[in-house]
């Protein structure tokens, strides 16, 4: 019976693989907006800390993203914008701490992948659409880590999270550019 | 006409003042509750225009235009309900609701907390408010319902009373307003500016039926006009502590500014210049208030 079960396990044991699974790196991943400002120029922004994982698995073409973006981390290169961001006329970071991205259906493509998952901000969860390029996976060069990163973009209207003030002299559409790379566990 | 209706001093100043002016010249008849409710107008129409009436989610600055709109009526029923209870303490029933109103607002990050700076936090923001809300609601003189009979505070005349009032009111609403803009909550300082605008517009239908109508009994705010500005005041105060730059310092400086009001140095006949040196002598706690502000947030820039 034993002998039956291991040559069992044996030949089925290859066809089962698990994706592989990655933690974000901090240091190299940032989420960048830009939105206009009161139809004179456009502003530039990021969050600085940001942690997660993801999986992913090319031979079955799955994967999952799971991220989490401290909100007090925003950066506009000037302070005391920043602190009316944080403030709860915008982002209120006191209030909510986190910005949240969680993934439930990655496609890969061509050109990369297109990711659909929900975004939590301010307590408001809206399904939004990431498209990315250019998945490039390989070896740290100083580390020796299996490392894949890629750059993702999509839209999304403030509004549609609670985050109405000045509306429309600040504009509604924010534009989403995200850099990612993510370490293999 | 977009524009005008985006633009911060219309939706904070004019808009407020106006719908508050027109419904207390016609609300008039309907007796004890027309000031609060035009109070409590004029602040909605500035709800409206900033961030909409939508409750969901229920974040913190949902919870304190909900109470801000729905205590005062609340106080008033529990008037109808129980009159002997609030004869005797208007002032501590607007404090206990204000205190737990303020905790509340404030639970998501107090929940986060703990030890001494849980209690340090829920104690900052509970104090304040119940002393912005006790303060305010104790300048009616002890009665719940000002036009009832029973006895009266005597050693005020009805428009020094008046004076107080408006004067403790506008004070500590401007302040508020300030010291909330310069510690980088836009919005919290455009609710505080309606309730200031808002005020201004009834302590001015009030002075003009006392005068065009010898009607000295409008001279008196009544307590749901109080308390419809005392929740804004107190709980935008006790927010911002928490979720602008506020320091809880400056805190300690805006709640005497209804205090303060109480010294007897405002003698003049004139109403008008009564209830102007009143709030003077009302904002003088303000003033430091807001250089402790700009000390700890910067100043403000567009």
């Amino acid at each position: 019976m034993q002998r039956v079960l291991f040559l069992i396990g044996t030949l089925v044991l290859p066809l089962t693989t698990w994706a592989d699974a990655y933690s974000i790196d901090p240091a190299h991943t940032y989420p960048n907006f830009t939105i206009n400002h009161l139809g004179f120029s456009t502003l530039h922004g990021r969050f600085g800390k940001t942690s997660g994982s993801l999986t992913m698995d090319r031979a079955k073409g799955t994967g999952s993203v799971d991220i989490v973006i401290e909100t007090a981390s925003i950066n506009t290169g000037f302070a005391k914008r920043d602190d009316h961001l944080r403030s709860p006329d915008f982002f209120n970071a006191a209030e909510f701490p986190e910005i949240t991205f969680k993934s439930s259906k990655v496609t890969f493509n061509d050109k990369g992948a297109t990711v659909v998952g929900d975004l939590t901000m301010k307590g408001v969860t809206k399904s939004v659409t990431l498209d990315v390029d250019s998945i490039n996976c390989g070896v740290h060069p100083f580390n020796k880590k299996q490392v894949c990163g890629f750059n993702a973009t999509g839209h999304i209207k403030r509004s549609d999270f609670g985050i109405k003030y000045a509306l429309p002299a600040v504009g509604d559409d924010l534009n989403l550019s995200i850099e990612v790379e993510a370490v293999k566990n | 006409m977009q524009a005008l209706l985006a633009h911060p001093a219309f939706q904070a100043a004019v808009a407020p003042f106006l719908v508050t002016l027109v419904l207390a010249l016609f609300l008039r008849r309907w007796g004890l509750v027309w000031q609060g409710l035009a109070l409590i107008a004029g602040l909605l129409v500035t709800v409206w225009l900033t961030t909409g009436l939508s409750l969901q989610p229920l974040t913190s600055t949902r919870k304190i235009i909900l109470c801000s709109l729905g205590l005062p009526f609340l106080a008033l029923l529990v008037g109808f309900l129980n009159r002997r209870a609030t004869q005797i303490l208007p002032g501590l029933l607007a404090a206990l609701l204000l205190a737990v109103a303020a905790i509340w607002v404030a639970w998501p990050v107090l929940s986060r907390q703990h030890g001494w700076a849980l209690w340090a936090m829920a104690g900052q923001v509970a104090v304040y408010a119940a002393v912005v809300g006790g303060a305010l609601l104790s300048l009616t003189g002890g009665r719940m319902f000002a036009n009832e009979g029973g006895r009266s505070d005597a050693s005020l005349t009805a428009g020094a009373r008046f004076a107080q009032q408006g004067g403790a009111i506008l004070a500590l609403a401007i302040g508020t307003g300030a010291a909330a803009i310069i510690g980088a909550s836009a919005l919290y300082g455009q609710l505080a500016f309606a309730v200031a605008a808002s005020t201004g517009a009834l302590l001015l239908a009030a002075l003009l039926f006392w005068q065009w109508k010898s009607e000295e009994s409008v001279a008196n705010l009544q307590p749901m006009a109080l308390l419809a500005a005392a929740v804004p005041l107190g709980l935008l105060g006790a927010a911002a502590s928490i979720y602008a730059k506020l320091p809880a310092i400056a805190l300690l400086f805006l709640a005497c500014a209804p205090l303060v009001v109480r010294i007897p140095l405002v003698s003049a006949a004139n109403p008008w210049l009564r209830l102007t040196l009143a709030t003077l002598l009302a904002s003088v706690p303000v003033v430091p208030a807001l250089w402790l502000t700009w000390q700890a947030a910067g100043p403000v820039s567009f």
